[in-house]
């Protein structure tokens, strides 16, 4: 099997500033993958999966820029008690420029 | 301080794997990887230390645990993923000690040996949709102003009337924007071996039209990146992002679907 490319959206481009194309995946695109899916068999030490869920989604929100999450019209954790403060003050945990899908160099 | 360590189960790949990205690869809590090999399969898989007395479910629920934590999980999968063919286990799947891992390879075996078929050769892909923000239909549209005090709201009947008809025409383009999902969903199934809609983070987020993953075979990349730019510039008022190629985390369902 064949090494992917690490930034596999150089290869894009279409007429008219097309935005499809792959992008590097960011903190939220892993979480979203590797705390919801994967193989679910009960580990040794049994973990609450409800919750972890739950934490995803909270997650996925401060990982986006605030800009960008309300661009995509989320701005429902600017009235949870349990992020505001946490998300003014760090609104950045890590936007896009974590390690690619394929994982290089993270 | 208590030290609680366990077994952390990344993936299970075919037994003999070679993967030389795999060579020093920093595990969670940055330990080495291994292979634990039974029933055809290897584990791969390393030791977790976790100090102090917290239980594992605390640490999940600390961000800053868990950020580095996911990002090595996903590190070690990827790796072993540019290899070959591979089944990455969810997140904090941890077992007491190589015995139990080998346990769990021999009760799981021949699913795991099918899950190993199903993903190889391919990859996943994940799209998601929104509108463009200066086209959206629920952007155009000022909501009602507000109640002028403070507080909790104490609406009054010309505020409700007006919240009613914004609640309407809001539907009517959350119906639109929904049908556009589904449509581009079909298209996007069609170019790829199978497909699943991601509900945990879309069912929140009142305007992403579609977040799924497709599995898709090595061969037909170039043209399931080609469908994603068409029906982008089929729908100038949507934005469709797709990232990949990624482990099939979305195409590995062991046993019975949850429900």
């Amino acid at each position: 099997m064949r090494r992917e490319p690490a930034q596999p959206q150089a290869r894009a481009g279409s007429p008219g500033g097309a935005l499809a194309r792959p992008e590097p995946a960011n903190l939220a695109d892993v979480l979203e993958r590797v705390l919801d899916k994967g193989v679910v068999i009960a580990g040794d030490i049994r973990v609450n999966l409800v919750d972890i869920e739950l934490l995803t989604i909270r997650i996925r929100l401060l990982v986006a820029s605030v800009d960008r999450a309300r661009e995509m019209g989320i701005d429902w954790w600017e009235r949870d008690p349990m992020l505001s403060s946490q998300a003014a003050g760090r609104p950045r945990v890590a936007a896009d420029g974590g390690p690619g899908p394929d994982g290089d160099h993270g | 301080m208590a030290e609680q360590v366990g077994t952390w189960l990344y993936a299970v790949v075919p037994d003999g794997v070679a993967a030389p990205d795999a060579d020093g690869v920093a595990g969670v809590g940055g330990g080495p990887v291994r292979l634990v090999r039974h029933a055809r399969v290897a584990a791969v898989v390393g030791a977790v230390d976790l100090p102090g007395d917290r239980p594992l479910q605390k640490y999940l629920e600390d961000p800053a645990w868990l950020e580095p934590a996911a990002r090595a999980h996903h590190r070690v999968v990827a790796a072993y993923f540019r290899a070959g063919p591979i089944v990455p286990f969810r997140l904090a799947t941890v077992y007491r000690d190589d015995q139990r891992i080998r346990e769990v390879l021999g009760e799981n075996g021949p699913d795991l040996e099918a899950a190993l078929g199903t993903v190889a050769g391919r990859a996943e892909w994940g799209v998601q949709a929104h509108p463009l923000a200066a086209r959206s239909p629920l952007a155009a549209r000022p909501g009602p102003a507000p109640p002028t005090v403070t507080g909790p709201p104490r609406p009054g009947t010309e505020y409700l009337l007006g919240r009613r008809d914004q609640q309407s025409s809001r539907e009517a383009a959350r119906q639109e924007l929904a049908a556009a999902g589904l449509r581009i969903h079909r298209q996007l199934a069609e170019a790829a071996v199978a497909a699943r809609r991601h509900t945990t983070t879309a069912g929140r987020s009142r305007r992403v039209v579609l977040n799924a993953s497709y599995l898709v075979d090595r061969g037909r990349r170039a043209d399931f990146v080609r469908t994603v730019e068409r029906l982008d510039q089929q729908h100038p008022g949507l934005r469709l992002r797709v990232t990949g190629p990624w482990p099939a985390y979305s195409f590995v369902a062991i046993g019975p679907e949850p429900a």
